[in-house]
C-alpha cells in the first residue's frame, strides 16, 4: 500500500516541480476562481442563514431543517459521484493492469483505488461545506470547537457516502459484467433516480417553504423539528452539528460516534465485498462486447458523417461516457418533478418563475454541456493522430464536434423548456420568447463547451470526471454563467412589462433583436477561438 | 524543386521550448523509394515523421510533400499520405470492421474497393475472423496490423511508418516486408523509422541516420559501407556513427 501512496505522492510532487510559467498561471487562475467560489458560498450562506435564523419562533428550526436538506443532498451527490468515479478508477483505471501484475496485494490495490475514488468523489463537496459551516458558526455565535469538530465530523460523514458508492459499484460489477455495460449503467441510473425521487417526495420541500399546508402552527413546528431521513449519516451529521451549536455533549458523542462507527464499518464491508467480488468483477470487466456483423453495410458516407457515426458508436459503447448521462437524467427529472410540485398563483410568481425557469434550464444546459460537449476534443486522446492526419480539415472536424455536442444539449433544453412552460401555464408571447431564447442559449452554451474544450483540452486523463473538473471545465462554467446572466438581464424587461399588462410588440422585438445581437457576438467570438485552438493542436 | 521527389525537407527545425528536437535537417525522398530513418531513442525520428504528416508544425525550415507545402497545403497532402504511428492507438470501442469502414469513408475510398479490400486486408493479416470485435480486445500486434490495413485501404502515394514491425509476429512481419517491396515497385514511397537494422539494410534504397536532431549520414547501404571502409553490416556502421560502439557499462550484479 505504501508503494501506491508513494507513487501518487511522487507523481504529484513531480507534476508540481515540472510546472512552467504557463502552468503556474493556469494554477493561479484556478486557485483564484476557487477562492472566489468559496467566498460566494460563504457570503450567500451567511446572508441566507442570518435572515432565516432571525425569523421568530420557527427560525432556528428552519435553519436545522435547511442544514439537514443540504447535508442529505451532499450525501447523495457524494455517493453518486463515488459510484461513477469508482467505476472508472477501481475497474477501468489505466494503471490497473500494471498494478495487477505487480507483487502488490490485490486487496491493497482495491483499498488504494477505493480511497482514491472516495477522495475524488468528496473533495468538492467538502470544499463547499467548509464555507457553509463557517457561515453557520458565525450566525449561531459558535465557539472554536464548532469549526474544528464540524470539519472533523465531515470526514466520516463523506466517507460513509463514498464507501456506499464504492460498495455499490463492487456489487454491480460482479453481477453485470462490462459486456453488458449498457444494462449496468441503466440499472445504476434507475436505482439512483428512484432514490432521488423517493427522497424528494419524502421530504416534501414544498411543505418546508410554507406553513400554509399545516392546520396549526404547532404542526408546522413539529414538521420542522422532525428528523430528515434519520437512518442516513446525513441526519447524524446534522444532529452532531446541532449538538455542537447547543453544546449538547450527549448528542455530539452519540451522533459523532455513529458517524465514525458507520465509516469504519462501511470500510470493512467494502473490503469484504472486494475480497469476494473484486477479482471476479475485474475479470468480467476485461470481457468485451463483440458486435456481431451479420450484415456488413457499405452505404456511402461523407467523411464528416463517418466521423459522426464513429463518435456515436464510441459514446454508446464507452461506459465512461454513458455514465455521464445518468447524472444528467437525474438533474432533468428532479427539476421537472420540482416544477410540477410548485404552484403559481400570483402574477408576480409567474413573472419571477418564468425568468428563474429560463436561468435554471440554461444551468441544466450548462451541466449537460459540461458532460457531453466539453470533453469531446479531450476524448479523442491518444487516437487523435488518426483524425489529425486524415484529409478532414480542422474546420470540418470542429463543425462535426459542435454538432455532435450540441444536438443532445439542444434537445434536452428544449424538452425541458416546453414541459416547464406547459406546467406553469405560461402565456403565448412569453412562451415564444423563452423558447426562442432557450434555443439560442442551449446552442451557444454547447458551442462554448466544445470551443473551450478545444482551447483547454486535457488529453491525459484516467476518467471523464477529470476532464470535467479540469481548468477548462471551470472556465467553461464561468463563461456559461456569464452568458446566462447577460441573457437574463436582457429578457427581464420585456417579461416584466408583459406581466404588468404593458405588453408591447415593439418592446419584445427590440429586446429580441438585442438578444440575437449579443448572442451572435458571443457565438462568433467563442467559435472563432475554439476553431483557432483546434487548428493549433499538435499531438 | 524537381517533381521526381516525393518529399523535400530543407533546414527543418522543431523546438519544444528551448529544446531543439530537430536541428536544421535537410533531405529529399525520391518517388517510389524505401527510405529508412534510423537513430537512437530521442534522436528526432518520431518528431520528423510527425512534422512530415502534419501532426506537428515546423518551428522553421521548409517541407514539401508531393510538391505541396506542408503548412499551406496540409489538407491536400493528407489525402495522399498514410501514417502508421509508433503506438497503434485506435478507437477502442469501434470494431475492426467499423474502423476500416471509417477509414474508407474518411479517405473517400469507393464502396466497391472497400467491399473488396476490407475483407482481403483483414484476412491477409489473419484478423478477418475478429472483424466484429471491438478493438480494445486486440493485442498490440493486432492493432498494428489493423492500422497498417487501414493505410493500405486508401492507397496513399507516400506511407509514413514509425516502427511498423513492432509487435508483429514473424509471419505478419514478413507480409509487411513483402508489401513494402511490392508497393515500392508500384511507385508508392515508403518512409520508415525503425530500430530493426536488418530490415533497413535489406529493404531500404537509402538509409538516413540521425542523432540529436541532426543527420549523421544519408546514403545507400553500399555507399555507407564504402565510406565506413570496414565492410561491416549496418549495425556496426550505425553503432560507430551514433557513438555507441563500445556499448553500455553493465551493472555487475545484473
Amino acid at each position: 500500500m505504501r508503494y501506491l501512496i508513494k507513487i501518487s505522492v511522487l507523481s504529484f510532487v513531480n507534476r508540481v516541480n515540472s510546472l512552467k510559467f504557463k502552468d503556474d498561471f493556469k494554477a493561479a487562475i484556478f486557485i483564484f476562481i476557487g477562492i472566489n467560489i468559496v467566498f460566494i458560498i460563504f457570503g450567500a450562506s451567511y446572508a441566507f442563514l442570518k435572515y432565516i435564523n432571525s425569523v421568530a419562533v420557527a427560525g432556528p428550526l428552519i435553519v436545522n431543517k435547511l442544514m439537514a436538506l443540504i447535508f442529505i443532498t451532499a450525501f447523495l451527490m457524494t455517493a453518486l459521484s463515488s459510484v461513477i468515479v469508482s467505476f472508472s478508477a477501481v475497474y477501468f483505471g489505466r494503471d490497473i493492469k500494471w498494478l495487477l501484475t505487480s507483487p502488490i496485494k490485490t486487496g491493497d490495490i482495491f483499498s488504494f483505488k477505493a480511497a482514491n475514488s472516495s477522495f475524488y468523489a468528496s473533495w468538492m463537496v467538502f470544499a463547499a461545506l467548509i464555507p457553509f459551516m463557517s457561515a453557520l458558526g458565525i450566525v449561531k455565535n459558535a465557539d472554536i470547537w464548532f469549526y474544528v469538530l464540524s470539519t472533523v465530523f465531515a470526514f466520516p460523514f463523506l466517507a460513509c457516502a463514498s464507501f456506499l458508492g464504492v460498495g455499490f459499484t463492487v456489487v454491480i460489477m460482479r453481477f453485470f459484467p462490462a459486456a453488458k455495460i449498457r444494462n449496468l449503467i441503466f440499472i445504476i441510473g434507475m436505482v439512483f433516480f428512484t432514490f432521488v425521487l423517493v427522497f424528494v417526495r419524502l421530504i416534501q420541500p414544498e411543505k418546508f417553504v410554507s406553513s400554509e399546508g399545516f392546520e396549526l402552527l404547532s404542526q408546522y413546528l413539529g414538521y420542522l423539528d422532525a428528523p430528515t431521513a434519520k437512518f442516513l449519516p446525513s441526519w447524524w451529521y446534522t444532529s452532531a452539528v446541532t449538538g455542537l451549536i447547543s453544546k449538547d455533549y450527549g448528542r455530539i458523542f452519540l451522533y459523532a460516534g455513529l458517524l465514525f462507527f458507520a465509516a469504519v464499518f462501511l470500510w470493512f464491508v467494502i473490503k469484504f465485498l472486494a475480497k469476494k467480488y473484486y477479482m471476479e468483477g475485474l475479470n468480467e470487466g476485461q470481457a468485451f462486447a463483440s458486435s456481431d456483423i451479420k450484415k456488413k453495410s457499405f452505404v456511402k458516407r461523407s467523411p464528416v458523417l463517418a466521423i459522426f457515426h464513429k463518435d456515436v458508436k464510441v459514446f454508446i459503447r464507452d461506459s465512461n461516457q454513458w455514465s455521464q448521462v445518468l447524472i444528467l437524467a437525474s438533474i432533468v427529472l428532479v427539476y421537472l418533478f420540482s416544477m410540477y410540485k410548485l404552484s403559481f398563483e400570483t402574477v408576480k410568481m409567474h413573472n419571477t418563475m418564468s425568468l428563474v425557469n429560463c436561468a435554471l434550464v440554461w444551468f441544466v444546459a450548462t451541466a449537460a454541456s459540461l458532460r457531453l460537449a466539453f470533453p469531446l476534443i479531450s476524448l479523442e486522446g491518444e487516437s487523435f493522430w488518426f483524425l489529425l492526419t486524415s484529409p478532414v480539415s480542422r474546420l470540418k472536424l470542429f463543425i462535426e464536434k459542435v454538432i455532435f455536442g450540441s444536438a443532445p444539449v439542444f434537445t434536452v433544453s428544449m424538452i425541458l423548456m416546453f414541459a416547464t412552460n406547459y406546467m406553469m401555464g405560461i402565456s403565448m408571447p412569453v412562451f415564444i420568447l423563452t423558447i426562442a431564447a432557450t434555443a439560442a442559449m442551449s446552442f451557444l452554451i454547447s458551442c462554448s463547451a466544445v470551443s473551450i474544450g478545444a482551447i483547454l483540452p486535457k488529453f491525459n486523463y484516467s476518467n471523464i470526471p477529470q476532464i470535467e473538473s479540469s481548468l477548462g471545465g471551470l472556465v467553461f462554467m464561468l463563461f456559461s454563467f456569464f452568458m446566462i446572466i447577460v441573457n437574463i438581464l436582457i429578457i427581464m424587461q420585456p417579461l416584466r412589462l408583459f406581466y404588468l399588462k404593458r405588453y408591447n410588440a415593439a418592446v419584445f422585438t427590440q429586446y429580441g433583436a438585442a438578444l440575437i445581437l449579443i448572442d451572435l457576438i458571443f457565438f462568433v467570438i467563442i467559435l472563432g477561438a475554439g476553431y483557432n485552438a483546434l487548428k493549433r493542436i499538435e499531438k | 524543386m524537381g517533381s521526381v521527389n516525393a518529399a523535400e525537407v530543407r533546414d527543418l527545425v522543431k523546438k519544444y521550448g528551448d529544446f531543439k528536437a530537430l536541428d536544421g535537417i535537410s533531405f529529399d525522398i525520391k518517388k517510389g523509394e524505401i527510405f529508412a530513418f534510423l537513430g537512437p531513442n530521442g534522436a528526432g525520428k518520431t518528431t520528423t515523421v510527425k512534422v512530415l504528416t502534419g501532426l506537428l508544425k515546423p518551428s522553421s525550415g521548409h517541407v514539401n510533400i508531393l510538391g505541396m507545402d506542408i503548412v499551406k497545403d496540409i489538407d491536400l497532402i493528407k489525402e495522399k499520405i498514410g501514417f502508421v504511428p509508433d503506438q497503434p492507438y485506435v478507437y477502442p470501442y469501434l470494431t475492426a470492421f467499423e474502423y476500416m469502414r471509417t477509414v474508407g469513408d474518411i479517405y473517400k475510398v469507393p464502396s466497391g474497393r472497400q467491399k473488396k479490400m476490407i475483407d482481403e486486408l483483414l484476412e491477409m493479416f489473419e484478423i478477418g475472423d475478429r472483424a466484429g470485435e471491438i478493438i480494445d480486445s486486440f493485442s498490440h500486434g493486432m492493432k498494428q496490423k489493423l492500422v497498417i490495413s487501414g493505410v493500405l485501404l486508401h492507397k496513399p502515394e507516400i506511407m509514413f511508418l514509425d516502427e511498423p514491425l513492432v509487435g508483429l509476429d514473424p509471419k505478419s512481419a514478413r507480409i509487411v516486408k513483402d508489401l513494402f517491396v511490392k508497393l515500392s515497385k508500384q511507385g508508392t514511397t515508403i518512409f520508415m523509422c525503425t530500430h530493426v537494422l536488418e530490415i533497413a539494410q535489406k529493404l531500404a534504397d537509402r538509409i538516413c541516420i540521425v542523432n540529436d536532431g541532426k543527420i549523421l549520414e544519408l546514403d545507400t547501404f553500399e555507399n555507407l559501407r564504402k565510406k565506413d571502409g570496414s565492410g561491416s553490416d549496418l549495425e556496426s556502421i550505425y553503432l560507430r556513427l551514433t557513438g555507441a560502439v563500445n556499448g553500455a557499462v553493465l551493472p555487475e550484479d545484473i
